[in-house]
């Protein structure tokens, strides 16, 4: 991993068109603005994350759980 | 063409039903095609992996728990799908079934579009975060 220091208000390149900015640094809290071309996309990392892990427990649904569910939401 | 699935034995799919995502499904990225098996109730699929029996995914649509649920598709997603008319996009979102059903998840901060047209597909992390990635489907219902 590339390890950068950086202070409030410097910036990072990352290839062509993607820029960082450190915008304010809060005790363990750091503020970063970034501009990326709309085909980039930006996500909080926790937020894939999630969403992959919930993917992945979805893969683990039976098929007898999964008709069950279908029959109680009918039945409302 | 025949698909083999763990979980409903060898199954006949007619090609032009194959569902195409560029990008494969989070924490399935290298998985980029399936086919989405219902029985009657079109609210309800399955979304199958064509090259891998094991990986399918339940999912719902999320108008089951929310009548008026938006997703907001941004141009670079529209431009992916080839998608024209958002009334060709069909929504479809996770769900998550643990032994007590009543605790039922839905992930509705991330749909998986799909456009009827031309079957290319995209799961989207949408900006709003009123919507949950683990969203109770039974606590709405018997709020709303």
């Amino acid at each position: 991993m590339l390890i950068l220091s950086r202070k409030k208000e410097e910036q990072i390149v990352i290839g062509n068109d993607v820029v960082i900015t450190v915008l304010d640094v809060d005790g363990d809290k750091v503020k970063i603005g970034i501009d990326a071309p709309m085909n980039v996309k930006v996500l909080r990392r926790e937020l894939v994350e999630d969403v992959k892990a919930v993917n992945t427990e979805s893969m683990g649904v039976s098929v007898s759980l999964f008709s069950e569910l279908k029959a109680q939401m009918e039945k409302k | 063409m025949k698909i083999q699935t763990s979980r409903f034995g060898e199954i006949e799919v007619d090609e032009s039903r194959i569902i195409k995502t560029e990008e494969g499904l989070l924490g399935f990225e290298d998985i980029k095609e399936y086919i989405l098996l219902s029985e009657d109730n079109t609210d309800f699929y399955w979304i199958q992996a064509v090259s891998n029996p094991d990986v399918a995914l339940a999912c719902m649509s999320p108008y089951c728990v929310y009548d008026n649920y938006v997703a907001h598709i941004d141009e670079v997603t529209e431009k992916k799908l080839g998608l024209i008319d958002d009334d060709d996009a069909l929504l479809l979102c996770v769900v998550v079934i643990p032994s007590d059903i009543k605790k039922t998840t839905i992930n509705l901060r991330a749909p998986i579009i799909i456009n009827n047209k031309n079957r290319k597909a995209v799961q989207l992390i949408l900006e709003n975060n009123d919507y949950s990635i683990r969203h109770l489907v039974f606590e709405q219902r018997e709020a709303g």
